[in-house]
């Protein structure tokens, strides 16, 4: 029997995270390969029911990052999505459905050991929790 | 008296239907009562009424037809036939409706036909009206409906009913249950005459009554939320999606309604019922005007539950009245 | 005071506005239904029929969404939640604040059909609008105020309260702030529901319409009072509200300048939940 691999959706803005998780890459820095890269251009672009529709369609866990505040390309794209992730993480385990699926960062360009941390960090986390069932399998 | 049977004896057959049968009736959840498979004990078969309509028996709001693999398509295995207990006698009758509409075309639903033909059902006389009722208007006998397999009605005192079969396959299942074997068929009672004290002139053309009133202001408070159809038991609109899921497609019947505005939205973008008021009209049409020209029956069995559900208080009842009085 | 006095002055003043050619409609509460008590919504065109505005304890319905594309400037009779849902429209940019004579009807809360209050009206503590043009007061003293605390947020009661659903959308027909064109449920392309309405299509429209409410709903309740199903439509989006209140300090409709909390933000919000160096903050 092979060992269960989670699915992880990573939706990571293309002028900082993106790039930093490029830079893991070049750098040798291991992360785990069942992230699955959606590059979007700020991480303000990430409309929570991305993230919503991808756990009910059976992602185990969802990883957004973006630039740092202060940092964003669009000036204030990321700030906008800061406190919308917050809302929706509260709405979420309002739901029932575990914080530990979902994980927001801030990754810069620079910074590919840390994007190889946090995406181990966040595979370990979502591995702990076991596969999703939030929609009962119904879906999928 | 033989046609009085205890409500547990009754419960008991019930029980005996099962496992060749599911079993639905009223089950009460909180603060509503709503049509459900349960077990005999679980259904209340008192005064109150069911906030929908027990048609998701007959044509379920989902409902997969068809599958496809690998360019072979497969229909869906037979579902165990369900005996559904406490239909009131205006959701009888809307049975009737849908039946004609389903079955007496050039088409015929073989879906609905086979959910009808293999299932039971058995009726619940109402004891007095509810607020929003007006099956009395529409020519219904609140107590009686011959479209049912059994009827029952709450005997006087407390746990029993008046028990009468209307059909060879209710009087069947009835002799197989030892306390249930001496019901009698129902005496012949004077049908259903559909009265027509609310109503519309057939003859006319349906351009006619789009003048009559203003539907604008008659439908002005409508928020389009469409529940009025999901709950109405004679609303029998459905369209079909299909579904890929690992490499098998689906193809599902999903009930639809004619308050969405997308449910006349063409490819191009126009969309003929482009107006809440157009769409109310449709409705209103299509239950007096539309299905009565074209089967007879008017599809509106006055069971009141878009009246009482409405949350912007709109009464059927009362536009037909201000067609029917437009049209003198 | 009562509810008699309070519609006498409605309606006379609602008869000088459309008279005076001072406002051209008036959206308010008609004569209650003898079948079900409630009062529908009624949109007053002329003089004569403001004299059949009603105000009683079932003024249930939220009307703000009346005013939205309405010609020329309109009043509305509203109760405190439905004058926030038009600051919060107007905040929105849906409504212009000239365009809207806000009639602020001080409310004692609203009951269903056996008189009992209503669960929103219960846990509502505004009894006035915060934002009006003119008020009528004289509503009766009735105790309220008081949020559920313990509230059950585990995922057998999500799971619940998806099954009750059956999709209708009347929730998000009746919210004053469901007002997109084409909302993210109907959209064919992509489309964000399964095909079929199943547990998931459920799930993603109540989570999805909880986090366009959230720091936007106005707490009236339409949403739970429109259920035919019993559900308690707002339980997400009132956790929302709780949260963006504590958090970003933000109630909507408060007034009519505020942009929503999550139109905007600040340089050193918060970051709750946020994955930091290894761990949760």
């Amino acid at each position: 029997m092979n060992e269960w691999t989670p699915v992880i959706a990573a939706f990571l803005c293309n002028w900082c995270s993106y790039a930093g998780a490029d830079l893991a890459g070049t750098g040798r820095q291991q992360y785990p390969p069942y992230m699955r890269i959606i590059r979007v251009p700020c991480s303000g672009r990430v409309n929570p029911i991305f993230i919503i529709k991808a756990l009910i369609d059976g992602a185990d866990g969802v990883m957004v990052s973006g630039c740092h505040p202060g940092d964003c390309h669009y000036l204030a794209g990321n700030m906008y999505a800061r406190r919308r992730f917050a809302v929706l993480k509260k709405l979420l385990s309002s739901a029932g459905i575990d914080p530990d699926r979902v994980h927001f960062t801030w990754v810069s360009a620079s910074e590919g050991a840390r994007f190889a941390e946090v995406a181990r960090g966040v595979a370990n986390a979502v591995k702990a929790l076991g596969p999703n069932r939030i929609a009962g399998g119904d879906s999928q | 008296m033989t046609d009085v049977i205890g409500e547990h004896v009754f419960r008991q057959f019930l029980a005996s239907l099962e496992p060749a049968m599911r079993l639905a009736g009223p089950v009460r959840d909180g603060k509503i009562v709503e049509f459900r498979e349960g077990a005999p004990e679980d259904f209340v078969l008192d005064d109150s009424v069911s906030y929908k309509a027990p048609k998701e028996f007959y044509f379920p709001q989902v409902e997969r037809l068809i599958t496809f693999q690998d360019g072979e398509a497969e229909s869906e295995p037979e579902p165990r036939p369900v005996a559904v207990t406490g239909a009131r006698p205006c959701d009888l009758e809307a049975l009737r409706v849908m039946r004609a509409v389903f079955l007496n075309g050039r088409y015929k639903d073989p879906f609905f036909e086979q959910r009808q033909a293999r299932g039971l059902v058995i009726g619940l006389a109402c004891d007095a009206r509810k607020p929003g009722c007006f099956c009395d208007a529409l020519g219904l006998d609140m107590k009686f409906s011959d479209f049912c397999d059994i009827l029952l009605e709450r005997a006087r005192g407390e746990g029993a009913f008046k028990v009468t079969h209307l059909s060879g396959r209710g009087a069947e299942a009835l002799a197989k249950f030892p306390g249930t074997a001496d019901v009698k068929p129902a005496p012949a009672r004077v049908g259903v005459t559909r009265g027509r004290a609310l109503g519309l002139d057939l003859g006319r053309g349906e351009k006619e009554f789009f003048g009559l009133i203003d539907w604008e202001d008659a439908a002005a408070a409508c928020q389009g939320c469409g529940m009025c159809t999901y709950i109405c038991p004679t609303c029998h609109c459905f369209e079909f999606r299909d579904v890929t899921e690992n490499g098998v497609t689906g193809r599902y019947r999903c009930w639809d309604s004619c308050m969405f505005p997308r449910f006349t939205l063409h490819a191009s973008g126009h969309n003929p019922r482009a107006s809440r008021a157009a769409r109310y009209r449709q409705r209103v049409l299509h239950k007096y005007l539309y299905v009565a020209q074209n089967t007879g029956h008017i599809a509106c069995t006055g069971c009141g539950r878009c009246v009482r559900s409405c949350p912007v208080g709109i009464n059927i009842k009362s536009i037909v009245e201000s067609l029917t009085e437009a049209e003198k | 005071m009562s509810f008699e006095s309070q519609e006498k002055s409605l309606r006379e003043l609602c008869e000088s506005l459309l008279r005076d050619g001072k406002v051209k409609s008036v959206a308010g509460f008609g004569p209650q239904s003898p079948d079900t008590g409630l009062s529908p919504p009624l949109i007053a065109k002329t003089a004569g029929n403001a004299k059949r505005l009603s105000w009683n304890s079932r003024c249930v319905p939220s009307i703000a969404r009346y005013l939205i594309g309405r010609d020329g400037p309109a009043a509305i009779a509203a109760k405190p939640c439905d004058a926030r849902a038009v600051a919060s429209l107007v905040t929105e940019r849906q409504l212009e604040r000239k365009d809207v004579f806000i009639i602020g009807m001080e409310c004692a809360g609203m009951t269903d059909g056996s008189g009992a209050p209503l669960r929103a009206c219960a846990e509502c503590g505004t009894r006035r609008a915060p934002v009006c043009d003119a008020e009528i007061t004289g509503a009766p003293e009735t105790a309220r105020g008081t949020r559920d605390a313990a509230e059950d947020f585990s995922p057998e009661r999500f799971r619940r309260e998806m099954d009750k659903c059956i999709l209708c959308f009347s929730c998000r027909q009746a919210c004053y702030g469901c007002y997109c064109e084409t909302c993210f449920m109907d959209r064919g392309v992509p489309s964000w529901q399964s095909a079929r309405p199943d547990v998931g299509a459920k799930m993603t429209y109540h989570l999805g319409r909880a986090m366009h409410l959230a720091g936007r709903c106005v707490e009236c309740g339409a949403c739970e009072n429109v259920c035919a199903s019993g559900v308690d439509a707002r339980y997400l989006i009132r956790a929302a509200t709780v949260f963006v209140e504590e958090e970003y300090g933000f109630r909507a409709g408060m007034d009519a300048q505020t942009p929503s909390a999550l139109l905007t933000f600040k340089s050193d919000d918060p970051e709750t939940g946020f994955w930091k160096d290894g761990k949760h903050d």
